[in-house]
């Protein structure tokens, strides 16, 4: 079935269905997905996409808005979100955040995804999202609170289709972790849009760990918005099976702002992997910095485009870029893409890229001391993430990490 | 024979860098290389370590009544080879003190010995950090990360000490050293040897030798052996170079 007829036939379920603008929205973009696949030959969030992602079945059955508080009287959140909707919260702290299920009578939401929807004019994957979109919800972190928030994502039934877009808002002054687990266990198909609002004087720190089985595709894009004085760390963790795609955006509007948006990713058998990231400096005195890092293996593809654009205003910005793959195998591949369109003159700008096998001097020299090939190879890979693991001030992701990626090298015999 | 070279030829992208080359070595003895750049001196240390770029063209190595050749780089480290890098490397995010820990474990394991005891080890580790003039608190950083070039020398000493090993090869250790760090440096060799010990050591310059005493100096060229003598060759080469030789 196509995109189009999938449409047509589910379109009551979809959230803002009755909406008239939205109906605008979908017919407009129901439109593109017209467009011969000559049109869109270069169309960049398709150029390195698993297309498989595009044939699906719809699927989606969970109607229910409602959401279970649980008091345990912790410091840490524990948000439960099952099938792109939120199921069960532990310990609210309602003085500390507001959340609620994304509902089709909202309207100042749908005006906010509206809006939005304006930034992916080209995404067919966003597209896509916003056509079926099913769930989702708004977790707000008021002004001057600390908050540790944890949400884990769960998949309820095999081969649902979620197609979800969640706000998060983190207050002025606010301080706030919040680490996102995806762990699907699940043939599916799930397709998350975050945006995020921090506002002035807040510092964010957000980690997100992603291991779905092989047939448990991916898509997650995220859009933050970054105000004066604010401080937002991204890292993403890969160590998925199936086909994963990773688009993530930040827009510094005002001064004194930081942002890094770093990734890990490890790719085996004929994993398609797509990464992207783009930072905008549309102010003064602000720093950036954008880094992926990845192992490939078998016949794994991976790609990553990383884009930094500097407004003719954005004097004194500081923006660094880097993309390094290590290539495990003949018939692995990593096309790296760097683009830095900078209008100011008073600026520091770089990028760097790396892609090839293990270093074997290295490697020479950890098994010149006894070690074997195996260990040695371990630790060169520990050695090659340990610049962006050292930033990490989170035990417990660290450990995860840690975990998750031995048993990656066990499994692909390294 | 501790070990016997016999007419081994080696190259590397089609170019032979070794040419027939042999030489023996009895257990404790101190043999020096000397020679122009380009001679073959870094192959001969890399070869006998197990560097896999180099293709053995003819000969033979036997090591401790072993044939090398059919050893694979850790092998030859644990059965008691250790090569001082002439450029040794950088290594983030991998800390010294367990990545030495590991070293040494694993050569314990092949002699039948139990795993060295934590403390005991962090204990040894400072000691002869601090003989060799290492700041304990580099004992903490990842290999060679941000050391200068005399630090990464002590610390390929350092690990020699650890590693106790039976043949020992130092590759132009005296490189980039000032002369108070390459005597510290010595002065760290010369309390790891005793009769049981061995070195091969590549050098171009006479000072090093003054630190510790060749039994035979080898002058290599184009590959193989042109000389052997006593320490006077290393005079006679800073004197008048190599060309008559």
């Amino acid at each position: 079935m196509s995109i189009q007829e999938t449409y047509y036939q589910q379109q009551n379920k979809f959230l803002f269905s009755n909406s008239k603008l939205f109906g605008n929205l979908r017919k407009d973009l129901l439109k593109k997905f017209e467009l011969s696949s000559k049109d869109n030959k270069n169309n960049e969030s398709l150029k390195h996409l698993d297309r498989n992602i595009l044939k699906f079945s719809y699927k989606y059955n969970n109607e229910s808005n409602k959401i279970n508080f649980i008091n345990h009287d912790e410091n840490k959140i524990n948000i439960d979100i099952t099938d792109g909707k939120i199921s069960q919260v532990e310990n609210q702290h309602k003085e500390t955040l507001h959340i609620n299920n994304i509902d089709s009578k909202d309207t100042s939401v749908e005006d906010r995804f509206l809006d939005f929807q304006k930034l992916f004019n080209e995404d067919y994957v966003v597209h896509l999202n916003s056509l079926m979109l099913n769930s989702g919800y708004e977790l707000i972190v008021n002004e001057n609170k600390d908050a540790n928030i944890f949400l884990t994502n769960d998949i309820s039934e095999k081969d649902l289709t979620i197609f979800q877009k969640n706000l998060i808002s983190c207050g002025k002054n606010s301080k706030v972790k919040i680490i996102e687990e995806y762990v699907s266990d699940k043939p599916s198909n799930n397709n998350v849009v975050n945006f995020l609002d921090i506002h002035e004087g807040a510092e964010v720190i957000h980690l997100i760990f992603q291991k779905n089985i092989e047939k448990a595709n991916f898509q997650s894009t995220s859009y933050a918005n970054c105000h004066k004085n604010t401080c937002y760390k991204q890292l993403t963790l890969n160590i998925s099976k199936g086909s994963v795609r990773n688009h993530h955006y930040a827009n510094l509007l005002g001064q004194n702002s930081s942002v890094s948006l770093d990734g890990i990713f490890f790719a085996s058998a004929n994993q398609i992997i797509d990464n992207k990231t783009e930072i905008n400096h549309n102010c003064p005195n602000s720093t950036s910095r954008q880094r992926y890092k990845g192992i490939l293996t078998d016949h794994a593809r991976a790609s990553y485009l990383s884009k930094t654009y500097v407004d003719k205003i954005a004097q004194k910005t500081e923006a660094y870029q880097l993309s390094k793959a290590v290539l495990l195998s003949d018939d692995s591949s990593f096309h790296s893409r760097p683009e830095l369109r900078i209008f100011a003159d008073d600026v520091k700008c770089s990028h760097g890229s790396t892609i090839g096998p293990i270093d074997k001097d290295l490697l020479f020299y950890l098994r010149s001391r006894g070690l074997s090939k195996k260990n040695s190879l371990s630790l060169l890979i520990k050695s090659f993430f340990h610049k962006i693991i050292s930033d990490v001030h989170d035990k417990s992701f660290v450990e995860k990490f840690n975990y998750h990626s031995n048993i990656w090298l066990k499994e692909n015999s390294i | 024979m501790f070990l016997s070279i016999k007419n081994l030829t080696v190259s590397i992208e089609n170019k032979r860098i070794l040419n027939n080359f042999s030489l023996n070595m009895n257990e404790g003895e101190i043999h020096s290389i000397m020679g122009p750049n380009g001679s073959g001196k870094s192959t001969l240390a890399h070869v006998l370590a197990g560097k896999e770029d180099y293709e053995i063209l003819e000969g033979e190595i036997i090591f401790k009544d072993k044939n090398l050749l059919d050893l694979n780089i850790e092998e030859r480290s644990q059965l008691g080879l250790f090569l001082a890098f002439q450029y040794p490397v950088e290594i983030p995010g991998v800390n010294i003190t367990p990545f030495l820990k590991s070293s040494l474990n694993a050569k314990l394991k092949l002699e039948g010995k139990p795993e060295i005891d934590a403390l005991k080890f962090a204990k040894e580790l400072k000691t002869l950090a601090s003989e060799l003039g290492i700041p304990l608190e580099m004992l903490s950083r990842s290999v060679n990360e941000g050391f200068s070039g005399g630090e990464k020398k002590r610390y390929e000493i350092l690990q020699m000490s650890i590693l106790k090993p039976s043949l020992s090869i130092l590759d132009e250790t005296d490189s980039g050293l000032d002369v108070d760090a390459l005597k510290t440096v010595m002065e760290g060799v010369n309390k790891i040897k005793n009769d049981n010990s061995s070195f091969l050591i590549i050098t171009h310059y006479k000072k090093l030798l003054d630190y510790i005493t060749p039994d035979f100096v080898h002058v290599i060229k184009d590959g193989t052996i042109v000389k052997t003598g006593d320490k006077s060759i290393a005079q006679q080469i800073e004197t008048e170079g190599y060309k008559n030789l």
